[in-house]
């Protein structure tokens, strides 16, 4: 499975970066192919590439605010996810996912 | 229903979260000249309005620090509308968010006007088409004409008297209150419970609004309330892997270490690892926490000589800074023997059955 994905919270200090982090590596572990943008309080950390969009399967927003750029996923599969469940469970958010495309 | 609360929510936080980095440069920047004053014996330097020299100076950056301040509605009603409808929306938000602060509609209005601005935006662009030669009079001449008049014409005819008329009564009422030190007691309490519920999360943020809608006002005892009881968390965890280090998995060793730091300078979320791991016990240790931790704080003696900044480091900007420190102390210490106590942080693998109960507990909403 390819993800691409835009993590954001309200200070973007926390949860923005510790969503993405815990995303990646739990992409890792299972062998998916998982690249996170994060919207936090110093604007736009590992912007997602027009490439990493168009070959992803499905795109996940976890957010606790409204995402900039969000007309780049027109067309494509979207889920929202709570932000604090893809710090504390992101194994199982992805795993999740996958069962359910 | 719930779709539109859960809507709302969205866009108030997206608007908040363009305003903190403002609120926390102006209050810093108000904190160094008034205790960069005070090094030379002086507590109000707007007596040195109309002097010159190097007092004056310090007047100067106050006045940039409370023009910082000041903005804040403009940039709350105008980002509320920025979320809604994108950029139509920041004009009419702004111009509305403008006026809840010159009719005195404080903080309640402004979120009120910048809903407005975005919900007016939304159906002027949609309702009203014009195709030909004309179109492009559409966004720069009719929409802006529209959703600037009529949020106007809401924020600064209709409702700026009465909505300015509540503002002022209830501060009235807070600043009534806070002379009663039981009540405020009471109030730490509860703020602080709130604070801790849920570590940055939708109970926490309304807390902190509220600390934040009167510190707009003047009224800055909540908010230092406030302060202390969002260091607690992370500071109390950070503490508490420092007392029983083999009591944690190793990546809640490192996050020990970050949550120290996320402690002293006030953010709650650092506390997140931790309370996750075990959140049926550790959410009414830190509600316990927080709330003990402000009170104590108040009932000690604290009191408001200037805009408070947050994190522990904010002692210095309010009246009894030792008493501030003692609180917080106090209640991270609170969290740090109770965690220790109570949980087992090390790592352990999890059964079937736990894995499939934890993909279960998780909510995936598809558009």
């Amino acid at each position: 499975m390819k993800l691409v994905g835009v993590t954001s919270c309200i200070a973007g200090l926390a949860h923005t970066p510790m969503a993405a982090r815990a995303l990646e590596n739990a992409g890792g572990k299972l062998g998916y192919t998982v690249n996170i943008e994060q919207q936090g309080a110093m604007g736009t950390i590992d912007e997602l590439t027009l490439a990493q969009i168009t070959a992803a399967d499905i795109v996940l927003i976890a957010s606790d605010r409204t995402i900039e750029g969000e007309d780049r996923f027109d067309g494509k599969k979207i889920v929202r996810v709570k932000i604090g469940q893809c710090v504390s469970s992101a194994e199982a958010v992805l795993k999740k996912i996958k069962d359910m495309i | 229903m719930k779709n539109k609360i859960q809507e709302a929510r969205i866009h108030l936080m997206s608007g908040i979260s363009y305003i903190l980095p403002v609120i926390i440069a102006g209050s810093l920047v108000v904190a160094v000249a008034k205790i960069t004053g005070m090094a030379f014996g002086v507590s109000d330097l707007d007596l040195f309005a109309d002097k010159t020299g190097f007092l004056h100076y310090l007047y100067l950056l106050q006045g940039v620090g409370w023009t910082a301040i000041g903005m804040m509605n403009l940039l709350l009603g105008g980002f509320i509308a920025y979320s809604i409808a994108g950029k139509p929306g920041l004009a009419a938000g702004f111009v509305g968010g403008a006026l809840a602060s010159s009719t005195n509609a404080g903080f309640l209005g402004a979120v009120l006007a910048g809903f407005f601005a975005g919900w007016i935006t939304n159906q002027v662009k949609n309702k009203v088409k014009i195709t030909g030669p004309a179109a492009g009079m559409l966004p720069l001449i009719i929409l802006p004409l529209i959703t600037v008049g009529l949020t106007g014409l809401l924020m600064g005819v209709i409702l700026g008297a009465p909505l300015g008329l509540i503002n002022t009564s209830l501060i009235d009422w807070v600043m009534l209150m806070s002379e009663n030190t039981t009540n405020m007691i009471i109030l730490a309490a509860v703020l602080g419970a709130m604070i801790g519920f849920d570590l940055g999360g939708p109970v926490n943020k309304a807390a902190w609004m509220a600390g934040n809608a009167l510190y707009l006002s003047g009224v800055y005892l909540p908010a230092i309330m406030i302060n202390i009881a969002i260091c607690i968390p992370p500071l109390g965890y950070g503490i508490a892997t420092l007392i029983r280090k083999n009591n944690y998995s190793q990546t809640l060793k490192e996050a020990g270490l970050g949550a120290l730091v996320m402690g002293v300078i006030g953010i709650t979320e650092g506390a997140i690892p931790f309370t996750l791991s075990h959140p049926v016990k550790l959410i009414p240790l830190n509600v316990i926490a927080c709330s003990s931790g402000a009170m104590l704080a108040i009932a000690l003696g604290v009191y408001d000589i200037m805009p408070p900044i947050g994190g522990m480091y904010g002692f210095f900007t309010i009246g009894n800074g030792w008493a501030y420190l003692v609180g917080g102390i106090a209640g991270a210490f609170i969290i740090a023997i109770g965690a220790n106590i109570l949980c087992d942080f090390t790592e352990k693998t999890q059964s079937a059955e736990q894995q499939q109960a934890e993909i279960d507990e998780i909510e995936l909403i598809f558009d």
